[in-house]
């Protein structure tokens, strides 16, 4: 392995935070100068949360799970299904989704975090399209494959405020607030002493055994986590498209998500970040020119994968550290 | 609706299971191998399944269907062991992960050149003439084809399991399964192993495409939507056994066909029931190797 560069300072990481939501913050406004709208910076927002709490899982944990779209898909169709049966404003809808989310996560994490490596990136993946074809069948109440039609984008209230999020700016807005939140608690989790136990158990499972840590324990936490930050995504994904369908549960939707960490860098603060950001405006670049986009996608997944294994971020740190 | 069950379509669906289950055991084989051997997922096993089934689309005007049956795997077999030798190997030295999301990024390019050659339409194919009819025993009666299926099948598993169990290179590849570490101090070269499980786990995924295309067609996304039964299998199995697969695959085939009989919505979820029953009784699978990946 190679050295460790020195920690950055906690001030710095303040520093460069600040720069990140500065710089997240204006994107609306910067993103049609490169052929985007308003709409693809949503998408890359909530994409980043998704890919932080996956990071967490697989950058900091050492766990691949190829099946979070799951959690977030069930969160949308959740948070979807709630507010058109029940007539609920849409705050309400997205707390039942981002529970039900959170809790398929429990329950399918209690049931398999006892297998390790590929065992349990199968079964991540063999469960996560339990929850596509039922999306995709259960034709009665998901609308099945035409998708789910009719979700609430409108008046946000809590309390005495309300905000209306119907255009999609003030929604890149209100998804903005929950992306700030994600990174922030991310970051306290990888700083805090929970962190620290995740790395030791990437680093090395059987020491941090030994050492007397819980390690199952630790990792259906870290599982849980990921499952929550997917399913807040997904709330936030239902109500910008207004709709579901059941690829959003897909285990490719699970791919790109490994994609979006490995391409910005496993591991690092900003990296999952960058990667989602990326990864979402190349795919919403080459669909416009070509429908083989999905073959572009995998060719620069096996260019990353083959030659920055690191991801961009990672080189970015590399190059800065000086220790390539 | 069960009330539909007579005797006569209860056969029927056991032939059908059995045939969908046998083409299974043929993916799961390959696949269930790699995994123990290399301890990475192949996704490409879905896509050389499809490659296999469109090997017959691009040749049955030249050389009839037949001939595929040995062209595809081979073909494809070489194909894998290229891929093997030339791409995967390289981030061996890795983390395993590394390989298996190699393996991934390879099988979306493939999928997507595989609608750039043939195009987003599915083909249709028919079963070779000899085999197009149905066996009529008053009865029941049995597609020809179907019993053909799973007699090729059987015909070939017990030819895969003679080269695993009584061959000097399969006894090898499942030393490998058991104990990597100590095959390759024994000073066996481990990379040729590896490519030679490859190609062997490419060219029957090949051969169950090939088999595979008179019964559901022919098109882009078929290896992604075999590849979730053939997980559940070699997980119901129990992973790098060869009678897990074998158990597992006929049993998702015939489950699978039953619910199609009965409540069809159901038949593509019910398989992931049976592997949550299974993980929860015994979360090894049915024959899984003590130890591995646990």
């Amino acid at each position: 392995m190679r050295q460790a560069p020195a920690p950055p300072s906690v001030a710095m990481d303040c520093l460069r935070m600040g720069i990140l939501f500065l710089v997240v913050a204006l994107l609306p406004f910067m993103i049609p100068y490169v052929g985007g709208y308003v709409g693809l910076s949503v998408e890359m927002v909530i994409f980043a949360i998704f890919a932080l709490g996956f990071d967490l899982l697989l950058g900091y944990t050492g766990i691949l799970s190829f099946g979070q779209a799951a959690y977030f898909g069930l969160a949308g169709y959740t948070m979807g299904l709630v507010c058109i049966h029940f007539n609920v404003p849409p705050i309400v809808g997205m707390c039942a989704g981002v529970l039900v989310g959170s809790l398929a996560a429990v329950v399918i994490g209690l049931l398999i975090i006892r297998k390790t490596g590929i065992y349990f990136a199968m079964l991540t993946i063999a469960f996560g399209q339990m929850f596509f074809f039922i999306a995709s069948r259960w034709t009665d109440v998901t609308g099945g494959e035409d998708g789910l039609t009719g979700i609430p984008r409108n008046l946000i209230s809590i309390g005495p405020f309300s905000w209306n999020v119907t255009n999609d700016l003030s929604f890149y807005y209100f998804v903005f607030i929950f992306f700030v939140l994600a990174t922030l608690v991310k970051y306290w989790l990888v700083q805090s002493h929970f962190g620290l136990v995740l790395k030791t158990i990437r680093e090395n499972e059987t020491r941090a055994q030994m050492v007397g840590y819980n390690v199952r324990r630790y990792k259906l936490y870290s599982f849980i986590i990921a499952g929550i930050f997917a399913a807040v995504a997904g709330v936030l994904y239902a109500m910008f498209l207004r709709y579901m369908f059941p690829q959003t549960l897909d285990w490719i939707r699970s791919g790109n998500v490994v994609i979006m960490g490995l391409v910005g860098g496993l591991g690092t603060l900003f990296g999952p970040i960058v990667g989602a950001g990326v990864v979402t405006y190349l795919m919403n670049f080459t669909s416009y020119y070509t429908k083989y986009w999905q073959f572009v996608m995998g060719v620069i997944f096996v260019v990353f994968i083959l030659f920055f294994p690191r991801g961009i971020w990672g080189f970015v740190e590399r190059r800065r550290s000086g220790t390539s | 609706m069960i009330f539909h069950l007579t005797l006569p379509t209860i056969i029927n669906q056991l032939v059908n299971g059995f045939a969908l289950g046998t083409l299974l055991v043929l993916m799961a084989v390959g696949l269930t191998i790699i995994m123990g051997l290399m301890r990475v997922i192949n996704f490409t096993h879905g896509v050389l399944y499809a490659l296999g089934a469109y090997t017959v689309v691009s040749l049955i005007t030249y050389t009839g269907f037949w001939p595929c049956l040995i062209l595809a795997p081979v073909l494809l077999g070489l194909l894998g062991m290229g891929m093997e030798s030339s791409l995967i190997r390289r981030v061996y030295a890795r983390d395993p992960l590394h390989t298996m999301l190699l393996t991934f990024g390879l099988a979306l390019m493939i999928e997507d050149l595989i609608r750039m050659i043939w195009g987003d339409a599915a083909y249709p194919l028919s079963a070779p003439s000899v085999l197009a009819g149905v066996i009529d025993l008053k009865l029941v009666i049995f597609s020809k084809y179907r019993v053909f299926v799973i007699l090729f099948c059987a015909g070939l598993l017990t030819a895969v399991w003679y080269f695993l169990e009584r061959t000097p290179l399969g006894r090898t590849i499942l030393a490998g399964t058991f104990d990597r570490e100590m095959v390759v101090a024994l000073g066996i070269p481990i990379n040729l192993l590896f490519t030679v499980t490859f190609g062997v786990g490419a060219g029957l995924a090949a051969l169950a495409g090939v088999l595979n295309a008179p019964i559901q067609g022919v098109f882009p996304p078929m290896g992604s939507a075999i590849l979730m039964p053939c997980f559940v299998v070699v997980i119901i199995g129990g992973m790098g056994s060869f009678w897990g697969a074998v158990i597992g695959g006929l049993l998702v085939g015939v489950v699978q066909s039953f619910t199609v009989e009965i409540f069809s919505a159901m038949s593509e979820v019910v398989v992931f029931i049976l592997m949550a029953i299974v993980l929860l009784v015994r979360p090894r699978g049915i024959a899984g190797i003590e130890g591995l990946l646990e």
